[in-house]
């Protein structure tokens, strides 16, 4: 699908140029291991009490020692509100490190326990990516010459699982803003979602602007979490990117992928982005690199 | 206009050029006279959706799905 002869939508597509508006059910999806937890460990897994988290819900563990791959996605076959504790349907690959109490205190600021996130929600966006090619959310714009009139895309994503989304080896995300230039009274928001496991990028926002992301995880996906290109007036409160590791087709000596976390106006080199802020977010378990942006110059305080 | 296709067929192009709303389990309850048991997930197949002069809901801000 191609739209206005220029922008490639590609297949398995929801293009808006429109209005999506998606609400599901708010959930917990923030947790801290309250234990260590070892390799093949299954029960008496300690995480925080009193979280709406049931049996059958998928949960993400993010490491937490020197070797980024050791990630652990796991069902739930158990969890007690009162204690906290959880046991898995399978054990766990990997060590993930866990404490009764943050470790602010001794790391300057830096929580360093596990954080477990759930990715189950009620409303889902599921591709099918066994072909390499799964699905994508787009909002753009669109000329309609015809009816000489412009249609701009307006999307609302609160509590939304997206996951099997993006395209392998390409620049289609499982989320893409491209082209999107709204207005404030407009902007575009996603919010308390989970947008994982897909073979290419997480979010693509690209020559558009009003994007608010909040509480959201962007985990497992390839290459890069996040890229952000010759965009403005961005906010990222929240949001957790994990589990990106580097390109499964990178055969050819001597070639380096680029790979980060957060690609911020760095991806294609320096690209008029302004007003954009990222405050409270993460990168974990990344390949290379956690945030790539370009810095600003000495005494500037605005960029 | 009101899905309430427990799954739909495998739909090669849905363009939206109105209003199409997953349906509300209240809705569904009340005014079509399903019972609770009668509820089930939603699901809608598609190769291309396309949003083009509309809307596509899934619950409200007030009201989540």
């Amino acid at each position: 699908m191609v739209l206005d002869g220029a922008l490639e939508a590609g297949n398995k597509v929801l293009v808006n140029v429109g209005s999506v508006n998606f609400y599901g059910i708010q959930r917990t999806q923030n947790a801290r291991l309250r234990l260590p937890v070892q390799v093949g460990q299954i029960n008496d897994i300690m995480v925080d009490a009193g979280l709406d988290w049931v049996a059958g819900d998928e949960l993400y563990f993010a490491p937490t020692t020197i070797q980024m791959h050791h990630s652990d996605y796991r069902i739930i076959e158990s969890y007690s509100s009162s204690t906290g504790l959880l046991t898995l349907t399978r054990g766990l690959d990997h060590y993930h490190y866990g404490a009764s109490k943050s470790t602010a205190g001794q790391y300057n600021g830096a929580d360093i326990r596990c954080e477990v996130k759930l990715l189950t929600r009620n409303v889902k966006i599921a591709g099918d990516d066994t072909d390499g090619w799964g699905g994508t959310i787009l909002t753009t714009t669109m000329l309609e010459v015809d009816a000489l009139q412009t249609r701009v895309g307006h999307i609302v994503m609160d509590s939304v699982q997206v996951y099997n989304c993006s395209q392998r080896d390409t620049y289609k995300a499982a989320v893409r803003f491209d082209l999107a230039y709204t207005a404030e009274t407009r902007r575009n928001f996603i919010r308390n979602s989970a947008i994982h496991n897909g073979l290419g990028w997480g979010l693509a926002v690209k020559d558009s602007s009003h994007v608010t992301v909040e509480n959201t995880a962007f985990i497992g996906f390839r290459a890069v979490g996040i890229m952000i290109h010759s965009s403005k007036m961005l906010n990222f409160d929240g949001v957790f990117v994990a589990d990106v590791p580097e390109r499964e087709v990178v055969a050819i000596d001597k070639f380096v992928d680029k790979r980060s976390g957060w690609a911020v106006c760095s991806y294609f080199g320096e690209s008029g982005c302004d007003d954009i802020s990222i405050i409270n977010s993460a990168a974990v378990g990344t390949v290379w690199a956690g945030f790539m942006m370009y810095g600003h110059e000495c005494g500037e305080s605005s960029t | 206009m009101i899905l309430d296709l427990t799954e739909t067929p495998i739909l090669a192009m849905l363009q939206v050029n109105g209003r199409l709303t997953f349906i509300d389990e209240e809705v569904a309850i009340n005014q079509e006279g399903r019972t609770t048991s009668d509820i089930t997930d939603i699901t809608l197949h598609a190769y291309h959706v396309f949003v083009r002069a509309g809307e596509l809901n899934i619950g409200t801000e007030e009201k989540p799905f």
